[in-house]
């Protein structure tokens, strides 16, 4: 092993109003693997894309061999030698597995492709990975996830790679497959190429990384090189004290950790008793056995009125799917559902919102605004239906509404007729909120109501969301945010790739129970029922 | 409780089988309507299946065929173009004053590639630099260069003779005229520079996703660029043709080839979304229409219908491509 | 979606203004009254087709109407038949038309939103087949015949001395699509649906039967353009609407419709009309042939997209 391969100094990053890095200082060896953890929002990524050139560093410098090294475009950084596999990759799904492993660096002679090269390069990376070469000719998109996933790491290892960011390489991985795939990382590390995960999986971390880097909050928090669960789990919870800094050892602050360790085991006696203890009342909405295969699997949930029901996992559990199904938006292969007490069959959003289920898109630019339309536009659009007198709108009373939620959302806008995107993002998001509010809702699904929103913005939105359940809505929370979930719900189901691990109530609810569950560290986390990425395209 | 319960009949074995099924039909559409098409013509008229009428029917596409050969490739990068149609009248009109002026025929041919290729850099320019949607902006230049040929037409035909005997239906090498080697070129030329280069990798890229394209490092706006470049040259070419085939040049020449050539692109089975496609399909789509226009005149239907028929076999295609996205969507559990 | 709008009729203004006082200088004839109220009377059709066109361009996913044109034509031979071979009244046979146009219109809108196809596919292959329907059941031939019951009235008459189908056509419909598209929550849903059709459906938008609609009310006012039309020359033709798709498309732009959906409003699309009524009037009067109003129009198309692109250079179109 030699010396320092890409070293961090210091970088900070901020997006708007929320400081994604602050000061973090890093450094990869040669021949090192490192493992990046923390919950999600904690700064992985977002270091990882400084290093392949997708972000610029605010402030900090980074070095790669000792010489400065500012990617402009993640071509740049490519060409430098940081290849990067990223969760939701992009890749030509027309195109054939042979041709996205060579696109943009082809064997050629003057633009005359030497395909029988290219397809003993790719035969022999394939095998690397345990593919079958058969894969070659296939096109990208027939692929599964995890052929995809594993094609695009023998993509990132054929370019004479120095850095190889992987994010979340395993989680769509069986066994067999990820095993190759660190066989395959033993292979570069033993070359001199340094290695970055950024994983949730526990499971696997002895096997995967030499050393530990925990980020909470945008800053570094420790690291150790011992792959100890409960050390991890309560840096990630951030019962660890800040002890950020530049080459920290594997200090591990005692004091609050045995905190966590008692809260640890007393949830853990109570949490496979799931379902005791219901309320009194029939829930709002109850899930039974529903499944839709290779994404969530004979899921149970009740949601009660007033009340905020958690549900937690990581990209990739199946949160969102399952929310859309409930809708009607994604199928359902089997189970049933009651809303209200009376059989209910998901017959797509509009049905749903009709019947009073409204549900608050985890994306916010593609999936919530209508970015060529007003602010009042944007409010008014679900709750239309009441606003129209024969298929004519009543402008008066759109009006009103509008106003009447712009004051109690406390938007702050220069006027209903301002462009949406003239809104900050938190302000965005209580519009978009106040659109579901605007129909009168019983139920009410928020998918990541506050990702990426300031902390001013997101604590008001807390706060609403607290008075809304006061009024007796039954909420349904999702959300990958730890502290969201501790500060505002009643009860929290944990999602593991497509099951839920545990059910947590009051005290029950701690950040190490909670992550627990979610890492599939509680429940049989052996299952290898593969899972699918959240983000519908 | 009685309970909704959704049932599950394994839709995910029923759907991938279906999508198998539609696989094999989008492959297989296109071989089978022309071998249908084919028989059915040959029973209908005994001129059909003759070498005078199969000659005809080359020389009569010929600059349709060079004109889709060179539109799929914008169309592979999800763009199209709506102005080749007046582009090749515009050219023409060069072509056939120059032929009537007496110049070199040397000279005409590279003056009607020169104007092609400027053509070409100027759609290219409006597309690729200044990023307006290729269709608005080619739907502009088409109105642009109609009124170009408009004003240089001046209320006088232009006869035209052909620029070279092999820029004609006139010259045989053999028993086949020579356009059809000219074609031939065209056609293996692009086949191989899409299915065997750098260039032609790059073209599936940016249709395929343009934005992974970046990222591979994929000089977009150039591969653009030359494409358009490469179908203006094309234009230019099939408009020596046109004026030869059609012997005048008027206001209105060459209007029908763009939606033609459009029709070709998308009945070979090229997706207008980008990505998939090839100038083999579209050789395959350009012969099924002009076998069409030239068989249902024989079999003596009036040529009227013609039009009836490329709808319906644009609509046909398009449907089980649509299909074939469709499944294979829902398989994947995408919104 | 002010800021961009405004700015584009703030422009058409503008050039408006510039081409009437180029055109009166040009021509004494230009200001007179007579020849201002027929200013707009060549513009009627192609301005009734340009309206269905831009609804269908609003409601975004690659909206675009190739078809409308074969549409006009297709309903002019029925109607043309109708009124003249079978002998019904014409006013009769218009709503007949009208009908029909609807018809050819949901097809499409079936096509597109029921498969998933691409607008600018389905919309080519209908073209075709509308065209060729339309020259197949007349035989290719002109029908004519129906000069009865005063149905010249739409396109040979002038209330207050304003062509027929300028001030009871094609004003009023501009109207009403203006209401419909301001004042209603199916025209809210054309834009929403246009803007982030995901977005829309989740917000309990239907954004499917939204889309339909848009083409049937594109094939409406092509079977409206073929009545006018009809009317005005006493004569249905086979090929009455050839061409008129791509000069709707061109005018809905010019108005100020993104191709992308979401973005333009009616008022834009009437004065693009004007716009383009002014100069092709001022420039007939000028003695300049018809065909360069055409390319004046691609010229002016053109022209105000580089305005726009300055602003969206980033965006990858293609």
């Amino acid at each position: 092993m030699n010396g320092t391969l890409l070293r961090a100094d210091n970088v900070s990053k901020r997006f708007g109003a929320t400081q994604a890095l602050a000061e973090v200082s890093f450094s990869l060896a040669a021949g090192e693997r490192v493992a990046i953890m923390g919950e999600n929002g904690a700064g992985k990524s977002t270091l990882m894309k400084v290093f392949a050139g997708v972000h610029s560093a605010d402030s900090g410098s980074v070095t790669l061999d000792g010489t400065p090294f500012e990617p402009k475009t993640p071509y740049e950084a490519i060409l430098s030698g940081i290849s990067t596999v990223y969760q939701e990759p992009a890749f030509f799904s027309h195109l054939s597995v042979l041709e996205n492993l060579f696109m943009g660096r082809q064997r050629h002679q003057l633009g005359w492709l030497d395909t029988a090269e290219m397809r003993r390069e790719g035969e022999a990376l394939l095998d690397r990975l345990a593919l079958p070469a058969r894969l070659l000719r296939r096109p990208m998109g027939e692929l599964s996830l995890a052929e995809q996933q594993l094609v695009l790491i023998a993509r990132a290892v054929a370019a004479d790679v120095k850095v190889l960011i992987l994010d979340e390489p395993t989680s769509i991985l069986t066994d067999t497959e990820s095993e190759r795939l660190f066989a395959v990382v033993d292979e570069l590390t033993s070359r001199g190429a340094g290695v970055c995960f950024i994983t949730h999986r526990f499971d696997e971390l002895e096997r995967m990384a030499d050393r530990f880097v925990v980020l909470r909050d945008g800053r570094l928090v420790g690291e150790t090189a011992t792959a100890d669960r409960d050390t991890l789990l309560a840096m990630m919870g951030g019962r660890a004290g800040r002890t950020a800094g530049a080459g920290g050892t594997s200090a591990v602050p005692v004091a609050d950790a045995s905190d966590a360790d008692t809260r640890v085991a007393e949830a853990s006696d109570t949490v496979s008793t799931s379902t005791a203890g219901a309320q009194d009342d029939e829930p709002v909405l109850r899930i039974r056995s529903a499944t839709l295969a290779g994404t969530f699997e004979d899921i149970d949930l009740d949601v009660p009125a007033a009340r905020i029901t958690g549900l937690y996992g990581l990209v990739g559990a199946g949160r969102t799917e399952l929310a859309l199904s409930v809708l009607g938006e994604l199928g359902l292969d089997h189970g049933n559902i009651q809303y209200l007490g009376r059989p209910y069959r998901p017959a797509g959003a509009r049905a749903a919102l009709a019947q009073g289920i409204a549900y608050l898109p985890e994306d916010r630019k593609t999936q919530g605004l209508l970015h060529h339309m007003t602010v009042g536009e944007n409010l008014s659009l679900a709750a239309l239906p009441k606003l129209t007198n024969l298929g004519v709108l009543r402008r008066g009373l759109e009006r009103s509404l509008v106003d009447r939620w712009i004051d109690r959302m406390r938007v702050k806008t220069s006027g209903t007729g301002a462009a949406i995107t003239s809104l900050s993002g938190g302000n965005q998001q209580k519009v978009l909120l106040a659109r579901l509010m605007a129909t009168e809702p019983r139920l009410l699904i928020l998918d990541e109501p506050t990702r990426g929103i300031d902390v001013a913005t997101k604590a008001e939105i807390h706060r609403d969301v607290r008075v809304l359940a006061e009024q007796g809505i039954a909420i349904l929370l999702i959300s990958s945010e730890m502290s969201e979930l501790l500060t505002l719900a009643d009860t929290v189901h944990t999602l593991h790739e497509g099951q839920v691990t545990s059910t947590l109530r009051g005290a029950q609810i701690t950040e190490a129970a909670v992550l627990r569950g979610a890492t599939g560290t509680l429940a049989d986390a052996a299952s290898a029922t593969p899972t699918r990425t959240e983000t519908p395209s | 409780m009685s309970a909704a319960t959704v049932a599950g009949a394994d839709p995910i074995i029923r759907d991938a089988r279906l999508l198998s099924i539609l696989r094999w039909a989008q492959q297989l559409l296109m071989p089978v309507l022309l071998v249908v098409e084919i028989v059915l013509f040959t029973i209908l008229s005994p001129h059909f299946m003759t070498s005078q009428n199969w000659v005809n029917i080359a020389t009569n596409s010929a600059d349709l065929a060079l004109i889709a050969a060179g539109l799929t490739l914008i169309v592979i990068m999800a763009g199209i173009d709506v102005s080749t149609g007046f582009a090749v009248g515009l050219i023409g009109w060069f072509v056939a004053t120059g032929m009537a002026q007496g110049r070199p025929p040397i000279l005409v041919l590279t003056v009607a590639l020169v104007i092609g290729i400027v053509i070409g850099l100027f759609n290219g320019a409006l597309t690729v630099g200044l990023s307006i949607p290729s269709i608005v902006a080619t739907l502009g230049t088409s109105a642009i260069f109609q009124t170009l040929l408009f004003a240089l037409w001046n209320s006088t035909d232009v006869f035209a003779r052909p620029v070279f005997p092999w820029l004609s239906g006139q010259a045989r090498i053999g028993a086949l005229p020579a356009v059809v080697f000219l074609v031939v070129v065209v056609y293996a030329a692009l086949h191989l520079l899409l299915s065997r280069t750098t260039y032609g990798r790059s073209v599936y890229a940016i249709g395929s996703n343009v934005e992974a394209a970046a990222l591979a490092g994929i000089k977009i706006a150039r591969v653009r660029m030359i494409a358009y470049v490469i179908l203006g040259a094309l234009v230019g070419l099939a408009a020596c043709l046109y004026s030869a085939r059609i012997g005048v040049v008027q206001a209105s020449s060459g209007s029908d080839l763009t939606m033609l050539a459009i029709a070709s692109v998308v009945v070979g089975g090229t997706s207008v979304l980008g990505g998939e496609g090839s100038v083999l399909r579209t050789l395959g789509g350009l012969i099924f229409i002009a076998v069409l226009r030239n068989g249902v005149v024989l079999a003596g239907v009036p040529s009227l219908w013609n039009g009836v028929m490329i709808g319906l076999v644009i609509l046909l295609a398009v449907s089980i491509n649509g299909l074939v996205v469709r499944i294979s969507r829902r398989q994947r559990r995408s919104l | 979606m002010s800021g961009i709008l405004k700015d584009r009729r703030t422009a058409l203004s503008v050039l408006i203004v510039v081409a009437v006082v180029v055109m009166s200088m040009l021509s004494p004839y230009f200001l007179q009254v007579g020849n201002l109220l027929t200013l707009v009377q060549y513009s009627a059709v192609v301005g009734v087709l340009a309206l269905g066109q831009v609804m269908v361009i609003l409601g975004g996913g690659g909206g675009i109407d190739l078809s409308i044109g074969s549409t006009m034509s297709l309903c002019s031979v029925i109607f043309g038949l109708l009124a003249a071979d079978h002998g019904m009244s014409p006013w009769l046979a218009a709503a007949v038309a009208l009908v029909a146009g609807s018809v050819f219109g949901t097809l499409n809108g079936l096509l597109v939103t029921g498969l998933g196809l691409p607008p600018l596919i389905v919309t080519l292959g209908t073209m075709y087949l509308y065209a060729s329907l339309a020259q197949v059941v007349t035989g290719g031939v002109d029908v004519s015949g129906f000069d009865r019951d005063g149905f010249r009235t739409i396109g040979q008459t002038s209330v207050l001395g304003i062509p027929f189908q300028v001030l009871c056509l094609l004003l009023p419909l501009g109207g009403l699509m203006a209401f419909v598209t301001r004042r209603t929550s199916f025209g809210r849903n054309v834009y929403a649906v246009g803007s982030n059709d995901v977005a829309a459906r989740l917000a309990g938008v239907p954004v499917a039967r939204t889309r339909i609609m848009l083409y049937t009310i594109s094939g409406s006012t092509a079977a409206l353009g073929a009545i006018i039309t009809a009317s005005w020359l006493l004569n249905a033709k086979s090929t009455a609407g050839s061409g008129l798709e791509l000069q709707a498309i061109t005018i809905a732009v010019l108005g100020g419709a993104a191709i992308t959906g979401g973005i333009g409003r009616i008022s834009g699309i009437m004065l693009a009309l004007i716009l383009v009524a002014v100069l092709n009037n001022g420039l007939q009067l000028a003695g300049v042939g018809s065909t360069y109003q055409i390319g004046l129009l691609g010229a002016v198309l053109i022209g105000s997209m580089l305005v726009r692109a300055r602003g969206q250079s980033k965006t990858l179109v293609a």
